[in-house]
């Protein structure tokens, strides 16, 4: 599945599987202008192409069926296929290594205690610290803290401050039926959303991916 | 009846307890109920002079906590409705001149002879709020559709579930529907999504509120404006009864109002 996902620099990275067939590609391009066109309109998109090879035949076909409907502007390929690599550097297209092998991070659960499950609005003022992993079943409020050295799930509207892996875990991740806080921590890392993000009262899946807070749409589109 | 005891609080200043606190202390009583408005924000008093009793203060709620009176001393009867009083506090003392247990005492003693305390509490989160809510057994919460307020308004309302007060209600004040409408202003909804309690009430931006207020005529005396109408509204809920909320997002009729409406727009 081509997964699109939001990054700290405020850009977007498409992930296409180095697994899928010809076929797949397609269907999942199609799928994703269908239903991410919103997102992807005048968004930079970044394209992590993963070790697959590309024929130039099929690039051009991406570009004409995807990119260019999409409205979006590409700021680079990411490509591990030094084949393909030479093509779109052929091509006129910006071109970059991975710096690291793509990441393929089961989701984890937190060291510590049980799962603490809460209903009910957080208020703003009130602090929840646990050992483990966080499910809240309702909003956090303004104003409100959710300090977890596990995951931690909002399955409301994330409007206060969450840390996940709050003894330094960057392997935890945030997951908001609604994200509407302007920052996130994960771990060490501190991760800034702007009320104008793509992202801003969606359903996200947030994680700490190549040293930075990414944000994925949820579900992935 | 037994006597409800109900604290009228906000955390944010300014988004009108002290109205209210007077609105519904008026309403009550018109209804036939022994009301009592006590002031509780101690060193900035306001209810006496929006219940236009301000002239006939002799003995303050620190007076009779401090033992310098008698409670019947320092009860203000209303002229207007023989079943209304006030018990204003002083406006030379701070928020420290009162305890929580004094409060309660208070409340305890003025419980026998009436069927409603009202008590206006002081904005913030301080030791004046926890003093005023300590004699209360039910809470109002007053928000305005702003978000420092309805942020406020979360945080005091945290503070009286874990002070157990139930029930604890919610009155929307100053809401604007042309604002709404425009997008500009907070919804309703969108307030309760996030306090997450219960409606009471809502109040519309009204002119007559800031003219009944520095008359001292409460406007649920008698006025018939749409923000008497919801203070009433919201009497009429408390007792019990089920009342349809106002449709305040509905515009006046007639020649006068269209012709108004048109020259606005220009």
């Amino acid at each position: 599945m081509i997964q699109l996902k939001g990054r700290q620099a405020g850009s977007l990275i498409c992930v296409v599987p180095s697994d899928m067939s010809e076929r797949q590609l397609f269907e999942g391009f199609g799928s994703l202008l269908s239903t991410g066109s919103r997102l992807l309109n005048g968004s930079e998109l970044v394209i992590d192409l993963q070790s697959r090879s590309f024929s130039p035949s099929l690039l051009m076909k991406i570009w004409k069926n995807f990119i260019e409907p999409s409205g979006c502007v590409v700021k680079e390929w990411i490509v591990e296929d030094s084949t393909s690599r030479n093509w779109l550097d052929r091509m006129g297209f910006k071109t970059a290594e991975r710096s690291q092998p793509a990441e393929r991070r089961e989701h984890t659960r937190g060291a510590g205690a049980e799962t603490l499950v809460q209903a009910g609005t957080v208020r703003g003022g009130s602090k929840i610290t646990h050992s483990g992993d966080v499910i809240i079943v309702g909003n956090v409020n303004q104003g409100a803290e959710i300090a977890a050295s596990g995951n931690v799930t909002v399955i409301g509207r994330l409007n206060g401050l969450v840390h996940a892996g709050c003894e330094g875990d960057d392997g935890m991740d945030i997951i908001a039926r609604s994200l509407e806080a302007g920052q996130i921590r994960i771990g060490t890392k501190v991760g800034l959303i702007d009320k104008d993000s793509i992202f801003w009262g969606k359903s996200v899946f947030i994680r700490i991916a190549e040293g930075e807070v990414q944000v994925i749409p949820w579900p992935a589109l | 009846m037994d006597c409800r005891t109900i604290v009228i609080t906000s955390g944010k200043g300014g988004v009108g307890k002290t109205t209210t606190t007077a609105n519904l202390a008026a309403a009550l009583a018109r209804g036939g109920h022994r009301v009592v408005a006590i002031d509780g924000d101690v060193g900035l008093r306001n209810l006496d002079v929006i219940m236009g009793l301000e002239n006939r203060i002799v003995y303050t709620l620190i007076d009779v906590i401090e033992g310098n009176c008698r409670l019947n001393q320092a009860l203000i009867r209303d002229k207007r409705l023989e079943n209304l009083y006030m018990i204003p506090t002083a406006q030379s003392k701070t928020k420290d001149a009162v305890s929580a247990e004094q409060m309660e005492k208070l409340c305890a003693d003025l419980r026998p002879d009436f069927d409603f305390i009202l008590i206006d509490s002081p904005a913030g989160i301080e030791s004046g709020f926890k003093n005023a809510a300590a004699g209360a057994d039910e809470a109002l919460v007053i928000t305005t559709p702003e978000v420092s307020a309805v942020r406020d308004a979360d945080r005091i309302i945290g503070l009286l579930e874990s002070m157990e007060k139930a029930p604890i209600l919610l009155i929307i004040n100053r809401i604007r529907p042309d604002m709404v409408k425009r997008g500009e202003m907070l919804a309703v909804q969108d307030v309760l999504d996030i306090l997450a309690v219960e409606l009471i009430g809502v109040i519309p931006d009204d002119e007559s509120i800031v003219v009944s207020s520095n008359r001292g005529e409460p406007l649920t005396l008698g006025d018939s404006s749409k923000a008497g109408q919801a203070y009433m509204n919201i009497c009429r809920r408390i007792c019990g009864e089920e009342v349809p909320y106002m449709d305040i997002f509905k515009e006046e009729g007639g020649l006068l109002a269209s012709l108004r409406r048109i020259f606005s727009r220009g």
